[in-house]
């Protein structure tokens, strides 16, 4: 791959994404080291890392970061697992009900989940009034969701899906033979589970655990709905409220935070990608008889099948269902004497408010954008990567960086690229697009090359042979083999992006609002049930097109993480 | 590839033709605004209107709670001024200042008027905030708007504490601020980390009892595990109507008469005294809309639009437009009010804000 077509390709789109890419870090690494606003004063100084390593409330918020990462990644293995279990390894009834689930809890917006569980959780929520009804008391609240342990609960939830696909595709990559064979030989379900299934998962799990502990660090919904109001600051949170304190935000000490957060996510990252790796390595070779095994439960298998509806119910039909009893009562209190006084009040506000439906439209319209302005990007990318075009691992590289940014410093470093900016974008439509089109590129590369890998070289030598141009070749022979992976990616990305709400928090304005962000405000500003009610149809059109990416993913033949 | 450069370059040309149109139209709107400020009365009102109707809308950046007045005044001027359409965006005070101050700073600003009790001083001095001239303005005692005329106050705010009235019996209410220290009240007690709550409070405090004996107060009040709740001081009000928590502080005096109009088991105590706030109203520094804005400027001081705050149990800030209820009239004499003026808030605030985290640090 040494032509001079190749060549002008690499280097332009090397030339688009460093342009892309390094602004973005100038303004956290440069910015870290100035005080206050923007990078314009050039008076380089340590103080925003004294002040951070200084303050004993900074290293209280590193620890409820760990904390709440390292339980929430628990409690997201414990439930997945589970449910990957049953799922891939018994014949209980309901097994494939975790499927289902995923598919709903992928697509839901992340903040309309964490709202519906206040509700279930939180001050005259559900549990609480059957508490005070059963216990006679009139204190409205006896168990506190906005603490640690409430924050971890409903993260753990949230990741729980993720830890499921993973863990399933790494009992599927085991042999069951080892399983019957102990079966055979006499051993107990949990016998089997403890001495065969869990040391051969074992590897994959961890690194489930460590990825999952990676993005409960990055959250931002999560801390910012049921930790801030309770007072528990996590680094994500702090950020958040560093720029926001105040007149004059505080840029220089929120970007030595974010350079900081970065570089332990990345360091994370690159032990996970290890990890991973050689979890590949306990792949047990199958031979030609490769068949699924399950254990048999006999009579019990009834029981077992309990937990899954158990599981279903909690992770998903609980919170759905709390969500829409409150989208159709005028104040949400639990139980009490009004709780079926249903009204359409709610959904009428909803739809007639500018900046949910504004909101909405801009999110679908830019996520939609972003995605295929990054899926053309990531195809040239990973095709050139794949076939090895000299300096390819460098763009590889330039599209992986985003990575290891958490949402909320990409929306706040991509802030100050914007006022920095010549041109007035900061506060448009513009910035946004921007946005979600950086925090695209490694998701939509992911599956351009997942695509790439599985078109074979041959194909192209054909067409080579045959006098096609490179471009040609791309155009016509590339593309067109590609056009599953790419759509599957959009639409993966498209989801990430629409459900978020820490990339935009920072860039969406009353001129350009964006769904989750108008969704945060209103819930702010105390409008529960109408948020409820705008979140339930929001939920709906998400999951529909979860749905969608889950059957383009099966017939492209991808794993969706 | 070239498609896309093209477009990028197209993009900048088109950005920059514009910016260009730009400084030129202010140029004409200057002389325009100064053309319409010699004329009064109808005239005026006619000349703004008609330009206002070209420009179609007007955005104002508030800290005013939508569904208690500013949709009844959006519904009221639109109905005045059929063809301006009133856009607006709800934040709390120093978020709509910082807001503006980073869209001046991008020379892009969106909003056309803003308001909030601690963006006045900190606007004018960051350049956000453009002087303006409204007829209505003069009627207006000179302790209620800006010597330079860069904001007049729109409304007036009392704030105090609140307390639910079935979780705390009417004999124990805290009268004064020392009330505040019983230990039954420890870990009872909510306010915001908002710059007007908490950190107002205890500007409040120092103002009411004297530096000296305020701190003092400040560091017992510590002892008492005060809940740190991030939301704004309606919800906060919402929160202790819920009984979430019993005792909230510095949350404002007409939020509480209009729940216990609908019902809410709740009461206001201003203490030993409560602080009075101006909520000051102004026009943002090369604003899209500028006519738009001085008609909506104009509205919301004159007597018509100082009605719209009168019967949604706002403060007016006119003289001559007082409150139905005189309970919540600072003018009144019926409780004792300290004032913490734009300028000591401008000056003071991040002190408090420091006061308050120590306050909370315990």
């Amino acid at each position: 791959m040494r032509t001079r077509f190749v060549g002008w390709v690499v280097l332009v789109l090397g030339v688009v994404l460093a342009a892309v890419m390094a602004p973005i870090l100038w303004q956290l690494i440069a910015g870290s080291l100035t005080e206050g606003m923007l990078v314009d004063s050039r008076v380089w100084t340590l103080e925003n890392f004294r002040e951070l390593f200084g303050d004993s409330s900074n290293i209280h918020a590193a620890v409820n970061t760990v904390v709440f990462a390292i339980g929430s990644a628990l409690l997201a293995i414990l439930i997945g697992g589970t449910q990957a279990w049953l799922a891939e390894r018994t014949n209980a009834p309901f097994r494939t009900l975790a499927y289902l689930g995923a598919v709903i809890l992928i697509g839901t917006p992340y903040l309309v989940y964490v709202i519906s569980w206040t509700l279930i959780l939180g001050r005259n929520g559900l549990v609480n009034s059957i508490l005070g009804r059963l216990t006679g008391s009139d204190n409205p609240s006896i168990i506190t969701v906005n603490s640690l342990l409430g924050m971890i609960f409903i993260e753990g939830l949230i990741w729980s899906p993720l830890a499921f696909l993973l863990i399933v595709s790494a009992f599927k990559r085991a042999n069951p033979a080892l399983e019957e064979a102990a079966q055979m030989s006499g051993a107990g379900t949990f016998t089997v589970l403890r001495r065969i299934t869990l040391p051969l998962a074992w590897p994959a799990i961890l690194a489930v655990g460590l990825l999952a502990f990676v993005r409960v660090m990055e959250a931002f919904e999560v801390p910012a709905v049921v930790g801030l109001p309770g007072g528990v600051e996590v680094v994500t949170t702090k950020v958040y409220q560093t720029i926001r304190r105040g007149i004059t935000p505080d840029y220089g000490f929120a970007n030595a935070l974010s350079v900081t957060l970065m570089l332990v996510v990345g360091v994370l990252l690159w032990r996970y990608n290890r990890l991973s790796k050689r979890a590949e390595r306990y792949q047990v070779v199958s031979g030609e008889a490769y068949r699924p095994g399950v254990m048999d439960f006999g009579r019990w298998r009834y029981a077992y099948g309990a937990v899954s509806v158990v599981l279903f119910g909690i992770l998903v039909a609980l919170p759905i269902v709390v969500l829409a009893w409150a989208a159709f009562v005028p104040v949400f209190q639990g139980f009490n004497s009004s709780m079926f006084n249903f009204v359409l009040q709610n959904f009428r506000w909803a739809l007639s408010t500018p900046s949910l439906v504004e909101g909405a439209m801009n999110t679908i319209l830019l996520c939609a954008i972003a995605s295929v302005a990054a899926s053309l990007i990531t195809c040239l990318v990973a095709w050139l990567v794949v076939r090895r075009a000299p300096a390819s691992a460098l763009l590889d590289q330039l599209v992986s960086v985003p990575l290891i940014i958490p949402g909320i410093v990409v929306g706040i470093a991509i802030a100050q690229v914007g006022l920095a900016s010549p041109i007035p974008v900061y506060g448009t439509i513009w910035i946004l697009m921007f946005g979600y089109f950086v925090t695209f590129l490694p998701f939509t590369m992911r599956f351009a090359y997942a695509g790439v890998i599985q078109i074979r070289a041959d194909l192209e030598e054909a067409a080579l042979v045959s006098g096609a141009s490179r471009f040609r070749l791309f155009v016509r022979v590339v593309l067109p083999l590609l056009a599953t992976s790419l759509l599957t990616g959009g639409i993966f990305a498209f989801m990430q992006g629409a459900r978020a709400l820490s990339m935009p928090i920072f860039l969406a304005s009353p001129d350009s609002p964006v769904a989750a962000v108008s969704l945060y405000d209103a819930f702010v500003n105390g409008s529960t049930t109408q948020v409820a009610a705008f979140g339930l149809l929001w939920m709906l059109v998400m999951v529909t097109m979860s749905g969608l990416i889950f059957a383009f993913a099966k017939r492209s033949n991808v794993s969706l993480y | 590839m070239r498609k896309m450069s093209i477009a990028a370059l197209a993009l900048v040309i088109g950005t920059s033709a514009l910016a260009g149109c730009g400084r030129d139209a202010s140029a004409d709107v200057s002389a325009e605004v100064a053309k319409i400020d010699q004329q009064s009365g109808p005239a005026r009102e006619q000349a703004l209107y008609a330009k206002a109707k070209d420009e179609g809308s007007v955005t104002w950046y508030t800290g005013l709670i939508p569904n208690q007045v500013v949709i009844p005044i959006k519904e009221a001027f639109e109905k005045k001024y059929p063809g301006v359409e009133l856009k607006y965006y709800r934040g709390g005070s120093s978020e709509i200042a910082q807001k503006m101050l980073l869209e001046a700073k991008a020379r892009a600003p969106k909003s056309d008027v803003w308001d909030g009790a601690h963006a006045g001083e900190a606007l004018k001095g960051a350049r956000a905030a453009e002087k303006y001239d409204s007829p209505y303005a003069e009627d207006y005692p000179n302790d209620q708007k800006d010597p330079d005329g860069y904001w007049t106050a729109v409304n007036i705010y009392v704030k105090g504490i609140a307390y639910n009235t079935d979780r705390v019996k009417p004999a124990d209410a805290p009268k004064t601020f020392d009330d505040l220290l019983d230990p039954k009240w420890k870990g009872q007690v909510a306010w915001t980390p908002e710059a007007t709550g908490g950190a107002d409070f205890i500007g409040n405090v120092l103002n009411t009892l004297g530096e000296q004996q305020g701190e003092e107060f400040l560091r017992k009040l510590a002892g008492q595990k005060l809940k740190v709740v991030q939301v704004s001081s309606r919800e906060l009000l919402n929160q202790a109507i819920a009984g979430q928590y019993p005792i909230v502080l510095q949350v404002f005096n007409n939020h509480v008469a209009l729940s216990k109009k609908d019902g809410a088991h709740v009461a206001f105590s201003a203490l030993n005294a409560a602080s009075k706030e101006l909520n000051p109203l102004g026009l943002t520094a090369g604003a899209a809309h500028p006519f738009a804005a001085r008609l909506l400027i104009d509205f919301l001081l004159s007597p018509e639009g100082q009605a719209v705050f009168r019967d949604a149990a706002y403060i007016p800030a006119s003289p001559d437009v007082r409150p139905t209820d005189p309970d919540l009239d600072p003018e009144s004499g019926r409780f004792k009010t300290t004032l913490l003026s734009p300028a000591q808030i401008e000056k003071d605030s991040g002190r408090w804000m420091d006061l308050f985290d120590k306050v909370n640090a315990g």
